[in-house]
């Protein structure tokens, strides 16, 4: 790799910056504007006194004079100076590497200037007086302000930084310039200089580190803040073309006709106040100018879901077409969003209904410059096919001409169900997607939005917690399509925070999707850290044996909350495998109340309703029958609880490969075609299947390994399930018939249950040992567990009590324990 | 130092600091042109205002015909007035912008002996003031 070169060490841009440490620019222009009038009243008096001899003048002419020369001098001085000043404010080319030359933006160039004029010729590139400067640049304080870092915290680092580090130039500036070709840049913002300042300068590191502020958010926040000053820079060369082009002009539509009915039912679309749509929306402003300059059938369908930015991309042509900068075959148009419920609204019959359309189709030919937006198109045709009209057949005279250019908006699943079955939609209608845009776009989007809930809602987001509202946007809300969902948090957070409050951090933005979701997006708090170190004993206070199994489990969670699991997958996926009886419902339901925080966080789907050839459609729903499928509402209701799927194996081979994608990416599309996450989802399957084997290994073989090794070869060789779906689990997770001895402990924890019940009435039992070997001994059932031990339970012992609660025996406040004699009698 | 600067501007002023303000002054006449879109209103400079058009009812009738030719011509009058204020108050800001214009830009040429020449004034003026 070649050296860079310094090939202007003195740029203009340096001595015009220099010249606000002489005067500050608000003095120059005060003192410049000042001088102006006062030349321009004491040229006019003096010319008024020597021309016209009024007599309040006289004997003043020689002062006017003065006056207008030293004002004069003064004017001409700082006109010339504040030129000089505003026309070099511009990146400078400043370096050079391998015939690329790199520019020092006008706030780079400030920080450098202002730590060492001669910065760009000496060998050496010193930290200290580089974050002296940086303390000074009029952008410092709202980058610390976006960062979350107090001013007192930096004032601090730079007084405790004595002496700094000192690097050599020619390093440094080949660090700065590998930056930027890593970032496909020519530009050195202030975020280059500093962020390569972190690799020489342990200090600022730490500091940045001990703020809490990683490198990405450091230089993505700074360049954020830059942009706005670097605006503000380029509206002080108000002379150049970019920024005149943007005042329209006048009279530009004298040449179109008006349109008075249109307008009745229509609204004109304006720039939006959003500064990126342009450059975030490129692609699709670009593919919208193209479409609409055909000859003929320049008509387009925008299509994109709910909240994608189908409107800032109307909005960013707007102003395209507005500042005279798209195509010239789109000069002077106007963007007109049709209002057709407001027609259907005033219209009767079919016949009032086409009249009024025709004439508003009419008219906007005949004007010349409209394009007409038509809003939820599929719903336009819909609406107005309930009064009998076509809308195509409608449309097409105008639309399959150059005489009117028709928008159309869209979503997906809309535009793919109703509109691009009909050969006439995709025939008149070029469609243009809108893309879900990369992080950096959706990062500069949100940011856009963001300073307009600022100045309206009178707060200021941190960084930090814009990048979180995109992050958590996108992985726990579920409705709506992104930018709007993190755009959606940053209102809810502006307007949910306290009035006293100014600052908005990701807390607060994780405490809103808490709010909405019911999903813990915080890490693990001591309280649930607790919970997770000790989950094994938890489980195991409602858990008779079945060590194995918990160990697997409560390990995979450990694993999910602790930041190892991706976030691509489910919280985690099990399959349990045992006979009946044996407590797998039971992990499952522990697991919730443990995990979950509450039992009814558990969804139970019994899979024997999903035999059948419509189990997929029960599921998932279908696009036909419009009815929404169970999984997809529950995932909708609720993302964030577990599912459990009873007996899997008894659902058809449809719905086992919808888990293919479910188990390994986390999600999967409805019958609707929308998108259904599974991502904060803990998915249980149980199954039987291989139960009997399991019992008779267990007589010869004492090795789980083994065991649960022979009853998936098992359920392999018998394709109960495919190997795809198998390999798809965290774990699969043996659950052993447990032995009678244990089953004496699952007896008493059931009983503790009808405890808990009398407890409510107000009666105390204590139940006895010898009362649950009772149980175990009607109960007890080899081939399905312990389940019948809860209808010896209900039938036996719950028979005894309540007939002693209504004959009176049993009373609020009484004690009651079986006798012997009792229990033998069950 | 401070003549040092001073030479520093001069410089600038006459390699690059002129050809800006060439440019500046050039950016104003186009903003000026465009502003009043007299392109735009020269191209239809004949066309109705508004493009509001009477139209001939069917089959010969020559009392509608004149009805209709005096009503568009009017309209194409009417338009052509318009345009014309436009159009001339866009002639006139040009003019305008060309005047000052040229002010400012010999001001620029001859600044340093403007500059020289005012402050000379100034202390003569202000010696005769106090003498």
């Amino acid at each position: 790799m070649s050296t860079v070169t310094v090939i202007n060490s003195y740029p203009w841009l340096f001595r015009a910056l220099r010249l606000d440490r002489i005067i500050a620019e608000r003095v120059r222009v005060f003192i410049m504007t000042v001088s102006f009038w006062i030349v321009l009243f004491s040229g006019a008096a003096e010319i008024i006194s020597s021309f016209f001899k009024v007599s309040a003048l006289n004997g003043y002419d020689d002062l006017l004079l003065g006056v207008s020369f030293v004002s004069g001098a003064v004017a001409l001085l700082f006109w010339l100076v504040e030129f000089f000043y505003r026309s070099n404010l511009v990146p400078a080319f400043v370096l050079e590497r391998e015939g690329i030359q790199y520019t020092f933006s006008v706030e780079t160039s400030r920080l450098l200037m202002n730590a060492e004029p001669s910065v760009l010729a000496r060998d050496a590139i010193e930290s200290l007086p580089i974050f002296q400067s940086f303390a000074r640049l009029p952008l410092t304080d709202l980058l610390l302000v976006r960062l979350g870092i107090p001013r007192e915290a930096f004032e601090i680092f730079l007084n405790a930084h004595a002496g700094g580090v000192s690097v050599l130039a020619s390093e440094f500036f080949t660090k700065v310039c590998d930056r930027c070709d890593k970032e496909r840049t020519q530009g050195i913002w202030v975020s280059d200089i500093l962020a390569v300042l972190m690799d020489c300068d342990a200090l600022w590191n730490k500091f940045l580190f001990d703020a809490k502020v990683t490198r990405e958010d450091f230089v993505a926040a700074a360049l954020w803040v830059e942009y706005q000053f670097s605006e503000e820079t380029k509206r002080k060369r108000w002379w150049d073309r970019s920024q005149l082009g943007q005042i329209s002009g006048l009279g530009k539509d004298l040449g179109f006709g008006y349109t008075y009915h249109l307008d009745m039912y229509s609204h004109e679309v304006w720039p939006g106040a959003m500064k990126y749509a342009r450059e975030t929306r490129r692609r699709e402003i670009e593919a919208l100018e193209q479409a609409l300059s055909r000859s003929y059938e320049a008509n387009v369908m925008l299509v994109g879901e709910e909240g994608s930015g189908k409107h800032a991309v109307l909005e960013g042509l707007s102003q395209k077409i507005l500042e005279g900068s798209a195509p010239a075959t789109l000069e002077f148009k106007r963007m007109v969003m049709l209002d057709y419920s407001s027609i259907t609204a005033a219209t009767k019959t079919k016949g009032d209904f086409e009249a009024t359309m025709i004439k508003l189709l009419e008219e906007a030919v005949a004007a010349g410059n409209i394009i007409l937006i038509i809003e939820n198109f599929e719903g336009f045709l819909s609406s107005i096919a309930s009064l009998g009209t076509d809308g195509l057949a409608l449309l097409e005279p105008y639309a399959a001409t150059a005489r009117l250019q028709i928008i159309g908006l869209s979503d997906p699943t809309a535009y793919h169900r109703d509109l691009e079955p009909d050969g006439k939609v995709t025939k008149l209608f070029e469609k243009v997607d809108i893309e879900q845009p990369d992080a950096n776009r959706l990062l500069m989007m949100v940011e856009d939005a963001a300073l307009i809930i600022e100045s309206r809602a009178r707060k200021v987001f941190t960084f930090q917690a814009i990048k979180k509202s995109v992050a958590l946007a996108d992985r726990f809300i579920q409705d709506g399509a992104m930018p709007e969902k993190a755009i959606d948090l940053l209102e809810s957070a502006a307007s949910s925070v306290a009035v006293s409050k100014i600052l908005i951090y990701p807390e607060d933005i994780e405490s809103v999707v808490e709010k909405k979701t019911h999903i813990p997006t915080s890490k693990a708090e001591s309280e649930e850290r607790d919970k997770l170190l000790n989950m094994e004993q938890l489980l195991h206070e409602r858990m008779i044996d079945q060590e194995e199994a918990i160990r697997s489990v409560s390990d995979a969670l450990r694993r999910a909350r602790s930041g190892l699991k991706g976030n691509n997958r489910p919280i985690g996926t099990f399959l349990f495998i045992g006979p009946t009886g044996v407590g797998k419902t039971e992990t499952a339901k522990a697991l919730a109340q443990v995990y979950f925080g509450d039992e009814e966080a558990m969804f139970r789907f019994d899979m024997s309703e999903y035999s059948q050839g419509d189990g997929v459609e029960k599921l998932i729903g279908s696009r036909d029958s419009k009815i929404p499928g169970v999984l997809a509402s529950r995932l909708r209701e609720r993302p964030f609880s577990l599912l459990l799927f009873d007996e899997f194996e008894k659902a058809t081979r449809e719905v086992h490969n919808i888990f293919l994608q479910i188990l390994d990416e986390g999600f999967f599309s409805d019958g609707a075609g929308k998108r259904v996450s599974a991502r904060e989802t803990m998915i249980i399957m149980t199954s039987n299947a291989g139960a009997n084997l399991i019992i008779e290994l267990l007589r010869v073989q004492k090795d789980s390994a083994v065991i649960k090794q022979s009853i998936i070869d098992e359920i392999r060789t018998k394709n109960i399930f495919t190997p795809e779906l198998l390999n798809r689990f965290d774990e699969i997770v043996l659950f052993k018939p447990l032995p009678k001895e244990e089953l004496v402990k699952v007896a008493m924890l059931m009983l503790k249950g009808l405890t808990k019940k009398l407890a409510e009435q107000e009666i105390i039992f204590v139940p006895s040992e010898e009362l649950a070997a009772r149980v175990v001994e009607i109960g007890y059932d080899p081939i399905f567990g312990a389940r019948p031990m809860r209808r010896a339970i209900s039938d036996r012992v719950e028979q005894v009590i309540a007939k002693k609660i209504l004959g009176g025996e049993l009373k609020r406040g009484d004690t009651f324990q079986f006798a012997s004699e009792d229990i033998k009698n069950l | 130092m401070a003549p040092a600067v001073f030479f520093d501007f001069l410089r600038w002023h006459y390699l690059v600091g002129i050809s800006k303000l060439l440019k500046a002054w050039g950016n104003l006449h186009w903003f000026l042109y465009h502003y009043f879109s007299i392109d735009t209103l020269a191209k239809s400079f004949f066309e109705p205002f508004h493009r509001m058009q009477e139209r001939k009812r069917r089959g010969f009738d020559v009392e509608d015909i004149a009805g209709v030719l005096i009503m568009n011509t009017v309209l194409r009058f009417i338009g052509m007035l318009v345009r014309s204020v436009f159009i001339i108050l866009g002639v006139f800001a040009q003019i305008v912008m060309f005047g000052v214009g040229s002010l400012l830009f010999i001001a620029a040429v001859l600044a340093p002996a403007l500059l020289v020449g005012l402050v000379v004034a100034s202390i003569v003026q202000v010696v005769k003031i106090f003498s």
